[in-house]
């Protein structure tokens, strides 16, 4: 008995020892250091885009699919001593601040040129990879069942009709870049004082505002609801998946840039300069287009699938400026007006 | 100085002395106590002493906060009610010989333990949502799922096996002589209940509403997902860090947070520890327990039968919509779904490995801290019997604000690697390792490790040849439950994750969130294969002759 509890002991902590040396030894630090990415864009096409870019320059690299504003947290959390090189994807709101807090790196790539001058950085800090556009979402299906042939709304105004109480859901902009997005599309349509009343005329017909920017449109598209406040390519995401969605642009659609930044005194600063020349060009940008379904700045990528041409949809004038300097007044203003 | 506190001091350096005979004991009680303040008590510091005053006077004027405070209490003491009241239920099912299919109901109760928490949360809209497969394609029916109603539900479901398993062991415990003698002095059915059994139970109910009281306010997955406008401090604290970006108030919230998890944690350890109304020797008597009344029998049945087939389906529905192209819309069985599981298979490589380490190292750090703070004096040593059960009190969250806080500067930079998270999994878990090493210790006599010494054994020769195979089995307990713990942790690692060290748990989140529910529910599936498959291994490996679970 005693010489089997021994035996037992023994093999027990020989097998313990050898697991413990097959974890440790799978390799964790690469021989060259790979090129960090943050990513905001969809973790799918992210992956299939780093893939590419692996395949394309032959240089190692890894991501993390991070919302927005934990992008920016992170970064500041590491600004000591930063693990990532570029953040790709994000907001320019949230990067302006970012440029303000001393966070980001000037780099001016020569792709710069092959997409617009407003959608860039004069500065240098950040330059654009795809626009989005916001509209409503509605499901055709449920839609039909509690409002038959009655036309669906045209207008942002049209969403204020009582008869669709409940049946609306929209993102936070306290937690999402798209909610801040809506709201702030919203004071450059009416002025800031007629976009609250404007919101909180909306706020009687949305059941709950979501913490994460795409489950509105995720949850029309399952029918938990019936209108949604969303982007363009998470509604047109969703009809080529399959779900009865309508997507729909009222006059004055907010918008914003996503665009790609070199964060300051990165591990890699030349491997995430190239990363930054690669993924501006035309291949990687449809391949973003193609998935994701987000537009392009650049002239020689075709629309996404489902998409309406750019000509046809009004945008708002957008002031970076203002949203940038105003963000933190307005949610704070928001946050205490809206419960839900 | 007064005499006594002279006496004290000569104690302690005594004590000291004593130690520095036996270089290694020194060397390991070092090494024990170093770890645990610098993984367990600094990063709690460093979250407490983040906030500055502004943040403190928003949290306690705020009404915002103070909202989210009520509803975190509200749905904790709700769904903690619901949760034992079931536990109860199967605990008293089957640990009546007689009620058919006891031992099916067993490993069903502890099914929800196997997954992620927020895994039931997800499986709940794909069951009960507005296409969910039973309220929209079976009933027709149309009904919000989302608020607080949807969520005690989904918690208390997710959380009963922890009442469960607390109440099967203090069931198993009563002695059923004790019932005999009941009975032969006139009570019955109802009455015997009531006034033998209830009363015995009752330490173990309320220290099995303590745990799931711990466990249901840091709930994060299951509010993101079923809450809708019905907010708690968990997930608020989330998304504080990644909308706000703000680490001062995510840090208040964590420590408003705390609060309640303390003064629960405070009262199971100190108030009903020590008073246990059952026999602890741990032997169950000779005799069968008495035959259960026909009636009572089967619905005990009936009652355990329903929760067991919603919670198969549940988990049932995970694997269908894994195969589903997409749900409620196109039923056509493929396998594209897992090609993202294998695409980005290192996810789930991650988190195996990861919580293989975590359990082996915390399961051996558990043990040998049990030993050196129960078996040696030191100075210190009721800080750290403190420290190594504090992290039961954390919040998931908590620990992972901490975690940033505390070791994303030099000299320990662990942010950005593995190692952090394999830190959180580990500390996470130490309690229950050392809580169940303490009680086994408790059993066995000093005298048995003095005798060691005499013999010559130096301390840590008799850990590893006498103490260790008597409690062999909390070693072999703890290292299975911070394995499965640790794979399906989420709301402590999701700060952690860093480029190369995506573990599976925030990947399912962060697929679900997006609406894949197809890719999610394919990750979530291929991540409790993966638990079951480990487990099984390690059943085979020990031969069968280790207890999992009561099982």
């Amino acid at each position: 008995m005693r010489y089997r509890n021994a035996a037992w002991g023994r093999l027990g902590s020989a097998g313990c020892l050898a697991l413990l040396a097959i974890f440790l030894a799978t390799p964790v630090w690469a021989q060259s250091k790979p090129v960090m990415v943050y990513g905001v864009i969809h973790e799918y096409t992210l992956a299939r885009l780093m893939q590419k870019f692996e395949r394309d320059t032959g240089t190692k690299a890894d991501f993390i699919r991070l919302s927005a504003g934990e992008v920016a947290t992170r970064v500041l959390a590491e600004r000591q001593a930063p693990k990532g090189d570029v953040i790709f994807g994000i907001s320019r709101a949230i990067q302006e601040s970012m440029k303000t807090q001393g966070l980001l790196e000037a780099y001016k790539s020569s792709r710069r040129a092959e997409v617009p001058s407003r959608y860039v950085d004069p500065d240098g800090y950040w330059t654009g990879s795809a626009l989005t556009v916001q509209g409503i979402a509605v499901n055709t299906e449920r839609w039909k069942k509690e409002f038959g042939n009655a036309p669906m709304p045209k207008t942002w105004e049209d969403l204020l009709d009582p008869k669709y109480k409940d049946l609306i859901v929209a993102p936070s902009p306290l937690s999402s870049g798209t909610g801040f997005t809506f709201i702030v599309g919203q004071f450059f349509r009416l002025g800031e004082e007629k976009g609250w009343e404007y919101l909180k005329a909306l706020d009687r017909n949305v059941r709950f505002y979501t913490p994460s920017g795409i489950a509105p449109t995720r949850m029309v598209a399952a029918g938990e609801f019936l209108i949604a406040i969303t982007f363009a390519h998470d509604a047109l995401k969703a009809i080529s998946a399959g779900y009865p969605i309508a997507l729909i642009h009222p006059a004055g659609v907010s918008w914003d840039i996503g665009s790609v930044s070199l964060i300051k005194n990165g591990p890699n600063p030349a491997g995430g300069k190239k990363f930054i020349d690669w993924v501006l060009g035309r291949d990687p940008i449809q391949l973003i287009v193609d998935l994701n379904f987000e537009g392009s700045l650049r002239s020689d990528v075709s629309l996404p699938l489902g998409a309406t041409p750019l000509e046809k949809i009004d945008l708002v004038d957008y002031k970076l400026d203002w949203a940038a300097q105003n963000r933190q007044r307005a949610l704070k203003q928001w946050g205490e007006l809206f419960k839900k | 100085m007064g005499k006594a506190t002279t006496a004290r001091a000569w104690t302690d350096a005594l004590l000291v002395r004593r130690l520095t005979v036996d270089p290694l004991g020194l060397g390991a009680i070092i090494l024990v106590v170093g770890l645990l303040a610098v993984f367990v008590l600094f990063p709690v510091v460093r979250v407490l002493a983040q906030p500055g005053p502004a943040e403190w006077t928003r949290l306690l004027t705020d009404p915002r906060w103070l909202r989210l405070a009520g509803n975190t209490i509200l749905i904790a003491a709700l769904s903690t009610a619901s949760a034992v009241m079931l536990g109860f239920l199967f605990a008293y099912a089957t640990s009546r010989p007689d009620v058919p299919l006891r031992h099916l109901f067993k490993l069903i109760a502890i099914l929800p333990l196997v997954s992620p928490p927020f895994v039931g949360g997800l499986a709940f809209i794909l069951l009960f949502g507005r296409r969910g497969l039973i309220t929209y394609s079976l009933l027709g029916l149309s009904g919000d799922i989302y608020g607080w109603h949807g969520l005690w539900m989904v918690q208390t479901l997710a959380f009963f096996p922890i009442a469960y398993l607390t109440l099967a062991g203090v069931l198993r415990r009563i002695n059923p002589t004790l019932e005999y003698a009941a009975q032969d002095l006139g009570a019955h059915g109802f009455r015997l209940f009531r006034t033998v059994t209830l009363p015995l139970a009752t330490p173990g109910v309320a220290s099995a509403a303590l745990l799931v009281g711990i466990y249901t306010l840091s709930d994060f997955g299951n509010p993101m997902l079923v809450g809708g406008a019905f907010k708690v401090l968990a997930t608020e604290t989330y998304t504080q860090v990644t909308g706000w970006g703000d680490l001062g108030m995510a840090s208040a919230l964590s420590a408003a947070l705390l609060l309640p998890s303390l003064v629960l944690f405070a009262l199971q350890r100190y108030w009903l520890e020590g008073r246990s109304y059952v026999t602890v020797t741990g032997k169950g008597s000779f005799a069968d327990p008495l035959p259960t009344p026909g009636l009572l029998r089967w619905a005990l049945f009936a009652g355990c039968g329903l929760v067991a087939l919603v919670l198969l389906a549940t988990y049932a529905v995970v694997f269908v919509g894994a195969f589903a192209k997409t749900w409620g819309v196109n039923w056509r069985p493929t396998l594209e779904n897992f090609e993202y599981t294998v695409f980005r298979g290192r996810q789930l490589w991650n988190s195996i490995r990861f919580a293989g380490i975590a359990a082996l190292g915390g399961s051996a750090f558990a043990v040998l801290a049990a030993f050196l703070i129960h078996r040696k004096r030191f100075p210190g040593r009721a800080m750290a019997d403190f420290a190594a059960v504090l992290p039961a009190a954390l919040p998931g969250t908590l620990i992972g604000v901490g975690y940033i806080l505390a070791f994303n500067t030099p000299p320990l930079t662990l942010t950005g690697t593995g190692t952090i998270i394999v830190a959180a999994m580990l500390f996470r878990t130490i309690p229950v390792g050392y809580r169940a090493a303490v009680a086994g210790l408790s059993q066995i006599a000093p005298s048995i490790e003095e005798g060691a010494a005499d013999l010559g054994a130096r301390p840590l020769r008799t850990l590893w040849d006498v103490t260790l195979p008597l409690i062999r089995s909390a070693f072999t307990s703890a290292l299975v439950f911070t394995f499965i713990r640790s794979m399906n942790t989420l709301s402590a690692v999701i700060f952690l994750v860093s480029p190369g060290n995506v573990v599976a748990s925030a990947s399912i989140l962060a697929l679900a969130e997006h609406g894949d529910w197809g890719q999610a529910s394919a990750m979530a599936a291929s991540l409790m294969s993966a638990v079951f498959l480990v487990l099984l291994l390690f059943r085979l490996l020990t031969g069968g002759r280790m207890r999992l679970f009561e099982l």
